[in-house]
């Protein structure tokens, strides 16, 4: 390796340098981000039995059992019902708690440390939290509902509550880091224009609506593409809330992560798992480009 | 400048060092066993020194009792040292999944039996020494039920011992049920009206269950083997090609009788006390349906007088659930006659007779060794003889995907009781799903 190499203008030095250490990440994302993923595309394309010392070559097939398997589209929807609630869930609740705390006059920080804690609890214990809270029989909730003399509820043990039930825990942990995002977003609003627009008589709901929300776009595409990105991939909720964990109660709870980790390491077929992993990635793919184009438009004002 | 390009190259060459590091360091000695021994037949005592690796599912007793008999093993064989390695059951399966590709993985390799036609069709398994495990010597000296175990007139593995079913009931709460502890129930018609009468409801919630029905614990194998069985039916053909859950009227009964036991006698709910062994120890449950090899737990966690009785008949026939985790020597090890011959001397020590007079009390399983088993301190044992009663009707069930079977049986029993589905319905649903396993697994045969 040329060190101090001579003859080399300053410019030239600097570039040499700045592809040296550029190689450091470059290889690592090579080989643990790239190489890995290109690996997944073409174990699909195999009868890669995880046991098996043979590992015939299948084609699309594995692709077809995929399309034509019920518990796949299953997941599939699921895990678009994950993002289509959680999403708005943590969008609306985020700049509600942001704004009320932008506004504190006291006690600021501590607030923000408070929401904040959920987003680095450990799952895990978040989830299992959660569902001794909707236990039907000696559950918090429950208990609740009867105090108010509401009929009382199976939460995760019903097909048609369990994923909201879910939804409601993921959305519960992750407001904290939207809360956080959008304080940001909002601090970096100038105060001139709150104060031009109060002296031509803007009442607090303009102010919000003309200033507040446009000036808000990119932190809430921001978020808007990673709370996707999350919810398309949700996993450990799934596995610790669902009922006998497994994604039941008669798979409404069941994500696609989990079906193919199901699929992997449970019935060791890594080429039909790994097909499963090839559509995830084209969705989330096609879904983030959308959203980048659809949102990221400029808009002046 | 200088010290930053060192650094630069420090990073490059540590990354070169982890990519290019020898996937399997520890070859080197096994390689060099087996040269040195090479005339060695596999039967004898291998000369020099060899390592082979034991895997097992972490459960405690049988963690500790394994360590013990090791260290006996190795007094017994000085050349030979078994590693002993345990995962948590839950990872087991990842880790096998891990290792293989990794051409790591154990010698000696602990899997329930229903795991086997996987494991074996896949080649991970190597069929056991004809002379040192002659067949028809095994199939004199083992219970008949091992030979769920042979796959294409071949042992691929032994057990140790092998455990079956019986209800585990809270005598406490049986007793002020106002029923009587010395006559136990006789059939499960009177099984289900013991548990009708332990059943509390307090506002219209139940809080005890006179019966907690879990088909992901251990009632997909009551409704398999033993309720399809004691109403009439055969749950799978001689040959496991077909499943025949809804083959006769006696099928669609015993479903009936699973499914009313929470439907219409309300004697369990499907939430209370999180799965039927939380709910049985934490005294929400009266009674339920668990293995010998529950002893243990009871034993050590219950905080109640309990006991256990024999697993009652039906209208038309008794029948029992057994089932083993059995010991396979791998593929990769036969690849190595030295490791090879060691794990065949470590197998032949794990099924003994010797070491199952010490697995028994224990553990709680019952030796799959006939001669054993007819030892009378078993029978004498108020908690093992419940279950050596029914170890005769005793069956297996064949599985090709066990997972899979049960997932097919779990969801259709929630289908009635969560969805309202017809019950008779759900069961030609679940027989189907599970038909094309086999169908699936049959024809990857050819």
């Amino acid at each position: 390796m040329a060190v101090r190499a001579r003859g080399l203008s300053l410019g030239q030095r600097r570039a040499v340098w700045a592809y040296i250490f550029l190689i450091v990440p470059l290889l690592f994302f090579i080989g643990v981000r790239f190489a890995p993923t290109l690996f997944a595309m073409s174990v699909s394309l195999f009868k890669w039995d995880i046991l098996s010392p043979t590992k015939p070559w299948l084609g699309l097939q594995n692709y077809e059992t995929l399309f034509a398997d019920k518990v796949f589209w299953k997941s599939l929807t699921n895990t678009l019902l994950y993002v289509v609630l959680s999403v708005p869930l943590e969008l609306v609740f985020g700049l509600t708690f942001a704004l009320l705390l932008q506004s504190a006059a006291r006690w600021k920080g501590f607030f923000r440390a408070l929401y904040f804690i959920p987003f680095v609890t450990s799952t895990v214990a978040i989830s299992w939290v959660w569902r001794w809270m909707y236990e039907p029989t000696f559950g918090p909730l429950n208990k609740l509902l009867a105090f108010l003399s509401l009929p009382e509820q199976k939460y995760l043990a019903n097909p048609d509550q369990a994923l909201p039930s879910i939804v409601i825990a993921i959305a519960w942990q992750a407001v904290g880091f939207y809360i956080i995002i959008f304080l940001a977003g909002l601090e970096a609003i100038p105060a001139d224009f709150y104060e031009a627009a109060k002296i031509d008589g803007a009442h607090a709901w303009d102010l919000f609506r003309h200033i507040t929300l446009p000036l808000l776009n990119p932190t809430i595409v921001f978020l808007t593409v990673i709370g996707t990105i999350n919810g398309i991939q949700v996993f450990t909720q799934v596995l610790n809330m669902s009922f006998q964990g497994t994604g039941g109660p008669l798979d409404a709870t069941k994500s696609l992560v989990l079906f193919i980790y199901q699929q992997a390491f449970r019935s060791f077929k890594m080429g039909y798992a790994s097909a499963g992993t090839v559509v995830l990635f084209g969705i989330i793919l096609l879904i983030t480009l959308i959203q980048l184009k659809v949102t990221t438009r400029r808009v002046e004002y | 400048m200088k010290r930053l390009a060192l650094l630069a190259l420090l990073a490059l060459a540590l990354i070169v060092v982890a990519c290019s590091a020898p996937a399997e360091p520890t070859k080197a000695p096994a390689a060099s066993a087996a040269t040195s021994a090479p005339a060695a037949k596999p039967t004898d005592a291998p000369a020099a020194k060899v390592e082979i690796e034991y895997w097992q599912y972490f459960f405690e007793s049988k963690k500790n009792l394994v360590d013990e008999l090791i260290v006996e093993f190795q007094k017994q064989n000085p050349n030979i040292t078994v590693v002993h390695t345990t995962f948590p059951y839950e990872q087991y399966t990842d880790k096998v999944a891990a290792s293989v590709p990794a051409g790591r993985g154990p010698d000696v390799v602990n899997l329930y039996y229903g795991w086997l036609p996987l494991y074996i069709n896949s080649g991970y398994l190597a069929p056991l020494p004809d002379k040192d495990f002659p067949i028809a010597q095994l199939e004199k000296d083992f219970i008949p039920m091992i030979q769920i175990a042979k796959v294409d007139g071949k042992y691929y593995s032994l057990p140790t011992a092998v455990r079956n079913l019986a209800i585990f009931y809270n005598k406490d709460l049986y007793t002020k049920a106002g029923l009587d502890a010395t006559k136990p129930p006789k059939t499960f018609d009177e099984l289900a009206s013991a548990a009708q009468k332990m059943t509390k409801v307090e506002g219209g919630k139940m809080t005890v269950a006179g019966w907690r029905v879990d088909l992901s614990n251990q009632d997909h194998n009551l409704f398999r083997e033993i309720l399809v069985r004691a109403y009439g039916g055969v749950p799978q053909s001689d040959d496991h090609k077909k499943i025949q859950w809804n083959a006769t009227p006696g099928g669609y009964d015993a479903w009936q009788f699973l499914i009313d036991l929470t439907a219409k006698q309300k004697v369990s709910e499907p939430t209370l006390g999180q799965d039927g062994p939380t709910a049985w120890l934490a005294q929400q449950a009266g009674m339920m349906v668990s293995g010998s090899f529950y002893l243990g737990t009871a034993k050590s966690k219950a905080t109640f007088n309990w006991g256990v009785f024999p697993m009652p008949a039906g209208p038309k026939a008794s029948a029992n659930f057994g089932s083993f985790w059995t010991h396979g020597i791998t593929t990769k090890a036969a690849k190595d006659p030295a490791k090879l011959a060691a794990s065949v001397k470590f197998l032949q020590f794990l099924t003994s007779a010797e070491t199952m007079k010490k697995w028994t009390p224990a553990i709680g399983e019952l030796p799959a060794r006939a001669e054993v088993l007819k030892d009378p301190v078993f029978a004498n044992d108020p908690l093992l003889a419940p279950f050596l009663q029914t170890l005769p009707v005793s069956y297996a069930s064949y599985f090709v995907d066990e997972a899979a079977d049960r997932t097919a049986l779990i969801d259709a029993y929630n289908a009635v009781i969560l969805k309202n589905a017809d019950p008779k319905k759900s069961l030609d649903d679940a027989t189907k799903t599970v038909q094309k396993l086999f169908d699936d697994y049959w024809a990857s045969k050819k």
